[in-house]
């Protein structure tokens, strides 16, 4: 009986969406998004 | 009527990894404007290596500023408390270093002075954010806030790492 071993090292690369929280709500204020 | 020049900077630390962004929302305040309406609308992204802004707008970047959103004209809605604005080029953060975010607008034309959206912040150590209130204006005021907001797109590349054998008996 013979072994032989095969060994393979493979590298999954993926990408997900995501939303990246910054900040938090503590007050308003008016920029960046008022109008008049 | 308002006009605006703009920049938040974004750490490093916040972002947490290289992403692809196509798009960022600002969490709206309650009891405000359903929609926004700007007779020009801006957007650019740049890389910065301060923490904290300086009150003159392009000495804050450290490298190439790319413009990711410009219409002449544009709405942005209060979309369940979300005013995402959508990226016309996506924009390549690669991980490193901090990351700004710049907004102009001009609002001179003749909009309805009811349709502002107010946003939410929080308060931060260093000046996030530094605006003025004309477009054109080098330098601006600073102030310690950041806003609440969420930046949309692919994260990087997760690289994971597996090993099998394949064992032939003969």
């Amino acid at each position: 009986m013979r072994l032989t071993g095969i060994v393979a090292l493979l590298t999954v690369l993926t990408a997900h969406a995501a939303d990246v929280e910054i900040g938090s709500s503590q007050f308003s204020y008016l920029v960046p998004l008022c109008g008049p | 009527m308002s006009s605006l020049r703009y920049q938040v900077v974004v750490l490093e630390s916040e972002i947490g990894g290289a992403m692809l962004i196509d798009a960022f929302s600002f969490e709206a305040a309650p009891g405000t404007g359903q929609f926004s309406m700007f007779n020009g609308y801006h957007v650019c992204m740049g890389p910065s290596d301060l923490a904290g802004l300086g009150t003159v707008f392009n000495d804050n970047y450290s490298g190439d500023v790319l413009t990711v959103y410009d219409h002449s004209q544009a709405t942005h809605y209060n979309n369940n408390g979300l005013v995402t604005i959508p990226l016309d080029t996506p924009y390549w953060y690669s991980g490193q270093g901090n990351l700004i975010i710049e907004i102009k607008y001009d609002d001179s034309g003749s909009i309805p002075d009811n349709q502002s959206v107010y946003v939410m912040y929080c308060a931060a150590e260093g000046n996030r954010i530094v605006w003025d209130y004309s477009p054109e204006a080098p330098a601006g005021q600073l102030y310690p806030f950041l806003p609440h907001m969420f930046i949309s797109g692919d994260m990087s590349l997760d690289t994971s790492t597996f090993g099998s054998i394949k064992a032939i008996f003969q």
